[in-house]
């Protein structure tokens, strides 16, 4: 039995999930579990209509009248500017994500739950955002090849938490996709990185994306991994070989052969320094 | 129309399915709304923007997240809890993705499901359904819940399990 199937939340605080009632550390600790587990996500999904059902058969109240009209109006003036909850949404995620994933990297759980060390590693990299539940499941292949690895899975854990990393967000260039986004965590004193995208357009027939550090000495670029994006374009990339102490000006990623290059092929499709 | 017609016609801003969406919606967002926060005026600003949420951001749902009903009563709950808790939060079960348990998410939207859950719910004694009720329309914790009932959180805990399952067993007899 692999270490993520041996440990499942109790049901008690799925239904407090759902409900939102948690602290935002077990939030955090539950949704990195859930987002890998199939057996926690199937008793959600059932708690989720069963909590929906019982709502359901309270007494409806009628609506006020004109309610239908006041609606029909403002979704007749509705601009497409953001909307309250979209600003109240962007502003939680802003301020609460990094101190919620401080918290739980902070936790003793992540010692026992091994998926948990990767998606802290993109939680964290993506502010809480949780459209990086779908970058989860995409880094599944990363996780089986760590569950059989505690030093590894200890080397990880020390990397998220160690105060000497390079954390750099890249970003398309304008003419090329306006939402495609990497996040580097770097720690050039370790040589290690961990790397995660999202909304990359497939790659090339014959073709993946390769991930390249730019080092500040002006040196040539060293490759740090090849990799392709799932379905949903999203992709990872954990621990490359990589030599150690090459301080990083910048990091870039570019579309080259299957089997990867020695050197950058132009464009350059993400970038960050 | 079916629920998926609507939502795609919804993405087109085809302003008629929402207007059927509404329809079809509106009094179960409103009254989970108004059970929640207690004022008329409030519970249809939190239906008029749960609603528009629909509108301005058909994406937001996809069919892997269930029935549009179960959906829209999670987020009508959880936008009334945010408003008497005077927070701004986005909890992942509204973008969480879940499988389909054994064909019940289209439980809301079946009227003889509901009214066998109704029926189930209606015969739990007040001490049964009140946890639940405080926890789901109140936004309170197991711990809260204890602490204004004087009853043993295990107690509070076996009352709201034993009251899902009651919906669990009158929606899969």
């Amino acid at each position: 039995m692999s270490m993520r199937e041996a440990f499942h939340i109790p049901e008690e605080d799925l239904i407090q999930y759902v409900l939102g009632t948690l602290k935002d550390t077990q939030m955090s600790q539950f949704t990195a579990h859930i987002s890998l587990c199939n057996a926690c996500r199937g008793q959600l999904a059932n708690f989720q209509v069963e909590l929906a059902s019982f709502a359901a058969v309270q007494p409806f109240t009628e609506l006020p009248a004109g309610a239908r009209d006041r609606f029909m109006t403002r979704l007749t003036s509705d601009q497409a500017s953001e909307t309250g909850f979209a600003q109240m949404r962007d502003k939680s995620r802003a301020s609460g994500g990094l101190r919620s994933i401080q918290q739980w990297v902070e936790s003793p759980v992540l010692f026992r739950i091994v998926s948990g060390a990767l998606a802290a590693a993109l939680l964290y990299v993506g502010s809480d955002d949780l459209s990086h539940i779908h970058q989860l499941r995409q880094m599944q292949p990363e996780l089986a090849r760590f569950e059989g690895q505690a030093g590894e899975l200890a080397d990880l854990q020390d990397f998220l938490r160690g105060s000497n990393t390079q954390q750099v967000s890249l970003h398309d260039r304008p003419e090329i996709n306006k939402t495609s986004e990497g996040h580097v965590i770097y720690s050039s004193s370790s040589g290690k990185l961990v790397f995660t995208a999202s909304n990359l357009p497939s790659a090339p027939l014959g073709k993946a994306y390769e991930l390249w550090i730019l080092p500040a000495s002006g040196a040539a670029p060293v490759p740090a991994g090849v990799f392709k994006p799932d379905l949903q374009g999203n992709a990872a990339v954990i621990f490359p070989q990589i030599p150690v102490n090459v301080n990083a000006g910048a990091f870039g990623v570019t579309v080259e052969d299957e089997a990867g290059a020695t050197k950058p092929t132009l464009p350059i499709i993400l970038s960050g320094q | 129309m079916e629920d998926a017609e609507l939502l795609e016609a919804v993405a087109r801003q085809d302003q008629s399915a929402m207007a059927e969406l509404f329809d079809k919606y509106s009094r179960l967002v409103y009254s989970i709304a108004l059970r929640v926060l207690h004022e008329p005026d409030l519970a249809e600003d939190v239906m008029q923007e749960v609603l528009l949420q629909v509108w301005r951001q058909p994406g937001g749902f996809v069919s892997q997240r269930g029935s549009v009903g179960a959906w829209l009563a999670v987020v009508a709950r959880n936008r009334s809890i945010d408003v008497i808790r005077r927070r701004a939060h986005m909890t992942p079960m509204e973008e969480m993705v879940l499988p389909e348990p054994r064909n019940l998410q289209r439980a809301v939207e079946d009227s003889y499901l509901m009214d066998q859950v109704r029926v189930a719910v209606g015969a739990l004694s007040g001490e049964q359904q009140s946890p639940l009720h405080m926890a789901y329309f109140e936004g309170l914790t197991h711990t809260e819940i204890s602490e204004r009932t004087s009853t043993p959180l295990g107690t509070v805990k076996t009352r709201i399990r034993t009251a899902l399952a009651t919906v669990r067993n009158a929606l899969e007899a």
